[in-house]
């Protein structure tokens, strides 16, 4: 019989740390969900919003980051992305390294997908200075290793 | 040797003296030199060799239009070819050698090519050296052109990418550039204003004119930064020097609302017999060395020019202690017919005779640095009037501004030399004037075929100093205006940048994004050697003393008799559902799917519109409503997202919703004659469950999906789980005795030996699913599907199509080998080879081909080319091993 150990994205990988940047791997439960125009919304955010713990990704369609998600209809992709909270007084030079955004037209609740160096993420602005990065698990590495080349 | 150090002056510190090395001599220079300036300082008149004719060059100009002080910086891993004397600041421990010299830059056996020069016109590998053939005089012709070396090494430096946005990006830190800047800063706007040198200032700060730049919060400013590209929606690439940093250069990608350019302008040479001889330089690089380095360019000058600037450069001249010998004005009918000297000027022949001078300063008209500009797709036209090319209707929201616009009041008077002698157009790329009116007498007029043909500006400079002297001589031979001669498009970059900056982080590991196996690190303990297939996946199991190839026969033949453990986990992973998702599939699938019972697999084909294969796998019907496609590992990006668009554009009031899951689960295969018997073992819910058939469940709290489906042409399971098990999952399996973990290059094998198909290597973007032997499908469909309107027309259907059949030999047979259909290489090819192998199995060469006709050839026997080698193989149906499907349903 199988006896089932869960493996951590992260293991093996060295988080990044450096002066006036905070990298911190997130343990969250992510799901997915994908509603047909026309459906009722209520309580999910428009384009390009965060409230709460939902993110909207598209139209139609939203990523659900924390635990227990109320939706039943949401399809689990807990195994399949994971996430980083970076902030700090240089958040906005790292990330310029790789991101190509206005950060004053990209305010705080907001939350866009995007391509950080070469890999798409999905970037969450949280607060002035604070930002979650979600991405594949299989991309964890070589994300920890262009954030370490950057800070 | 006559340039010389002035005792005063310049913006250089003089309390940091700075050694560094030039062809091998050790010189010294100071802080804020460039190393052109340096040079000139430690009385170097020669600095490189020209391109063609290995002419002895020296420094003409003071800034990114230098054509001729082109050096190698630094040496090994460091080396930076083609660099520009101009432009690199002086700094402690400086290396620089010439360039395009041999066996040194005193004495250059390649200067024959001088001598030669009657055999060297513009175009003359179209016109010489053709007896007896061109080729015996290529290799060597090829080795003396071209300027530096490239490095042998990696480079050491880092480099960097930096993105930015603001209101206003203004371009050049002159005066015009400044006042931009502040202007629009006061009024709020967030503003960038970026300087190629390490200072704001522009002339003025060589013409002793006040700066004033009042730094505020919403201006920001990047000096040592060289805007090179304009792109559309007003994105400027520009390229930071931060060599005194972490990182050697940083490359901004900068988005602005609006672009002012106040790029200034470049002062143009006059053409005449010896304009090249070191000692002549343009007026304003003469003045510019004088004032802002403190370093006299010769001792006694002749100015020569067309246009009023000359009398204050002479004014200038004389406050830096440079001798006046004459001031020469075509506008008064005087002119420079010829200079003396090879290696210096000593004299110049003028219409009033022999002049003594060591140093020629000209003066031809200003060009303003339109480049960005024309770059942004704005257009440009020629000013009679200020005899110079000015901006015209901008297209992208920018302006030009200053010198840049063209806003000079110098009175210039156009003047082409009717002297006899070597004139110079193009010093860069040694095009001289003979070249451009052999260019017009040949009729390569247009300015795009004078370029071509005579290489005119297509130095490293990029013909900024020749390229408008270049078009004016071809309007004056073709009877044009400068106007009507039109001018090249300028593309990017501005200036040379390097590799290394525009790779910026992208080296290594950060070359491109790695994607790793959940269970990577298992792999690893495991020995696995690894190869990037999209995903990072083992290749093989290598034991000791074992070769990759081995260890691939070894785990095939261990699937065969007991039971192989595959990770299988980048398998495409796609949900389907919604109560429209079977007539979804039925019109994405050339098979049928809406018929398939909940819990049962069907193996399908994607197409394109094209009826071209672009993904093939099983579909699984989870429930009534609800599909499971296992794609290709490389399409299901690809797949999910071609069936989103379907539902966008074309169903859009449809009730099917899309997933890509693949990440979700990670996916392990058990093959082989043993494979249900370990998997029972293991627990799994695998009892009485058929080929093509499905089962879920749970182990504990774990989900675990569990299709029998086979890739290999045995028993298969695969069991995908949660990704975060499948460690747990890989390593109790490989405990059981008698289960062998196999790769990538196994499971290649094993399925040649069956005949399965690899969508990509056994089918290209002409394969239809006829070709591959699947046709039947389509026949029996009689609804619609994406590529069916495609697959109906005659081409599809004819029989002289390359068909996927087997091939056996006595020798393995190379992939991409031709069949001939001659008796004789050359000939007609037939088809060729797509998969090959050694069958661990049956102990031969087999291997799978698309041949014309195949399907009616079975049994025929044909020959096959390859790189020289002819092989002759049977022809058979595809399928080697088990044509009945016994293994799969045992």
């Amino acid at each position: 019989m199988i006896d089932w150990q869960p493996t951590s994205p992260w293991t093996g990988i060295d988080i990044p740390m450096c002066d006036g940047i905070v990298i911190v791997a997130e343990a969250l439960s992510f799901a997915r969900l994908r509603l047909l125009p026309g459906a009722d919304f209520t309580g999910l955010p428009g384009p390009r919003q965060a409230q709460n713990r939902w993110l909207n990704m598209g139209p139609c369609e939203w990523l659900f980051c924390g635990n227990h998600c109320p939706r039943p209809d949401a399809i689990d992709m807990s195994d399949a992305l994971v996430a980083l909270s970076i902030s700090g007084e240089n958040v906005f030079d790292l990330l310029s390294a790789g991101i190509a955004i206005d950060w004053q037209r990209f305010s705080v609740g907001t939350c866009a997908r995007m391509r950080l160096g070469e890999t798409a993420v999905v970037l969450h602005r949280r607060e002035e200075q604070q930002f979650r990065l979600i991405f594949g698990a299989p991309f964890a590495r070589y994300l920890a290793e262009w954030l370490a080349h950057h800070v | 040797m006559s340039g010389a150090r002035r005792p005063g002056g310049g913006r250089i510190d003089r309390n940091r003296p700075l050694c560094f090395s030039f062809d091998g001599r050790t010189l010294s220079g100071f802080a804020g030199d460039t190393l052109a300036s340096a040079l000139l300082a430690n009385g170097v008149d020669v600095v490189g060799r020209s391109f063609k004719y290995h002419r002895p060059r020296g420094v003409f100009a003071a800034g990114a239009e230098e054509p001729n002080a082109v050096v190698q910086l630094e040496i090994g891993a460091y080396l930076s070819p083609n660099r520009v004397a101009t432009e690199i600041e002086l700094y402690e421990g400086l290396v620089a050698h010439s360039v395009n010299a041999w066996p040194s830059l005193g004495f250059d056996l390649y200067a024959i090519n001088d001598r030669l020069s009657r055999l060297l016109p513009a175009g003359f590998y179209y016109k010489t050296f053709m007896w007896p053939h061109w080729h015996l005089f290529e290799g060597t012709i090829r080795k003396a052109a071209g300027l530096g070396a490239a490095p042998t090494q990696p480079d050491p430096d880092r480099y960097e990418h930096r993105h930015a946005h603001c209101d206003v990006l203004v371009i050049g830190g002159g005066q015009a550039g400044i006042s931009a800047a502040r202007d629009a800063a006061q009024s709020g706007a967030r503003v960038m204003l970026v300087e190629a040198s390490s200072e704001l200032g522009g002339r003025a700060l060589w013409a002793g004119d006040a700066i004033n730049v009042d730094q505020t919060e919403n201006l920001t400013i990047l000096t040592r930064t060289t805007a090179f590209g304009y792109y559309d929606h007003n994105l400027v690439a520009a390229v930071e020097d931060c060599s005194s940093g972490v990182a050697k250069e940083r490359l901004w990608k900068i988005r602005a609302k609006q672009v002012v350019i106040a790029t200034g302008a470049i002062e143009r040479p006059l053409v005449f017999p010896g304009n090249d001889v070191p000692g002549v330089m343009l007026a304003s690089a003469v003045q510019r060395y004088a004032h802002g380095f403190g370093v006299a360019a010769g001792k006694r000058v002749a100015l020569f020019g067309n246009n009023d600037g000359l009398f204050d450069y002479a004014t200038a001249f004389e406050a830096a202690g440079i001798e006046i010998a004459a001031i020469l004005d075509t506008r008064r009918g005087e002119e420079v017919i010829g200079v003396k000297g090879r290696k210096r000027v000593r004299a110049v022949q003028t219409s009033r005779g022999e002049i003594a001078c060591d140093l020629l300063a000209v003066s031809g008209g200003w060009s303003p640095v339109v480049h960005l500009f024309s770059q942004s797709g704005g257009s440009i036209s020629f000013c009679d009037k200020r005899q110079m090319f000015v901006p015209d209707k901008a297209v992208q929201q920018v302006r030009c501004v200053g010198a840049a616009n063209g806003d000079f009041d110098l009175n210039t008077q156009p003047w082409q030399s009717r002297a006899k002698g070597k004139a110079f157009v193009d010093l860069a790329n040694d095009v001289t004037a003979a070249d451009v009116m052999l260019a017009a007498r040949e009729n390569y007029a247009s300015v795009e075929h004078l370029k071509r043909y005579t290489t005119l500006g297509m130095g490293p400079d990029q013909g900024k100093t020749s390229n408008v002297n270049g078009l004016m001589l071809m309007g004056d031979a073709t009877g044009r205006t400068p106007d009507a001669v039109g001018t090249t498009r300028f593309r990017p970059p501005y200036t040379p940048i390097s590799f290394g900056v525009i790779s910026g982080a992208r080296v290594g590991n950060l070359m491109r994004p790695r994607k790793f196996l959940p269970a990577h690190g298992w792999h690893q303990t495991l020995g696995a050697v690894f190869e990037d297939y999209g995903w990072q996946r083992p290749d093989a199991y290598p034991q000791a003393g074992e070769s990759l190839g081995e260890a691939a026969i070894r785990e095939a033949r261990a699937v065969r008799t007991s039971a192989g453990l595959f990770d299988a986990s980048p398998l495409g992973k796609i949900e389907v559902w919604g109560s429209d998702a079977a007539r979804f599939l039925d019109f994405i699938y050339v098979g049928t799917m809406s018929t398939l019972n909940p819990g049962r697999i069907r193996y399908g084909l994607m197409l394109d519109e094209n009826g071209v294969i672009i993904d093939d796998g099983v579909a699984i019907r989870l429930a009534e409503d609800r599909f499971l496609l296992h794609t290709t590992s490389g399409g299901a990006e690809r797949i999910a997202a071609m069936l989103d668009e379907w539902l966008q554009c074309e169903f859009s009031g449809w009730d099917v919703r899309v997933l890509d899951c693949t990440l979700q689960w990670g996916t392990v295969t058990l093959s082989g004659p043993n494979a249900i018997e370990v998997a029972t073992a293991l627990g799994l819910p695998v009892e009485a469950l058929p080929h093509m058939h499905f089962r879920a469940d749970q182990l504990g709290n774990v989900p675990v999906r569990v299709a029998r489906v086979s890739y290999t042409g045995e028993a298969t399971l695969e069991i995908s789980v949660p990704a975060r098990y499948v460690k747990s999952l890989l390593e109790t399996a490989a405990a059981i005795a008698g289960v062998t973990p196999f790769g990538v290059l196994a499971l290649d094998l094993l399925r040649t030996e069956k005949g399965y198909v690899h969508v990509g290597a056994d089918t290209d973007g002409m394969t239809t699913p006829g070709d591959i032997g699947l046709g039947r499908a389509i026949a029996k469909k009689t609804s619609d599907f994406v590529g069916r309107r495609s697959l109906l027309r005659p081409a599809c259907a004819r029989e002289d199509r390359l068909q996927l059949v087997g091939l056996e030999s006595a020798n393995a047979l190379p992939i991409g080998a031709h069949i001939m259909e001659g008796s004789n290489a050359p000939c007609p090819s037939g088809g060729f080879v797509t998969s090959t192998c050694i069958s661990p199995t049956l102990g031969r060469p087999i291997a799978l081909a698309r041949i014309r006709e195949g399907r009616a050839r079975l049994g025929e026997t044909v020959k096959l080319f390859d790189l020289g080698q002819i092989f002759e193989a049977k022809i058979v149906a595809p399928c080697f091993l088990d044509p009945d499907g016994r293994r799969l349903h045992d």
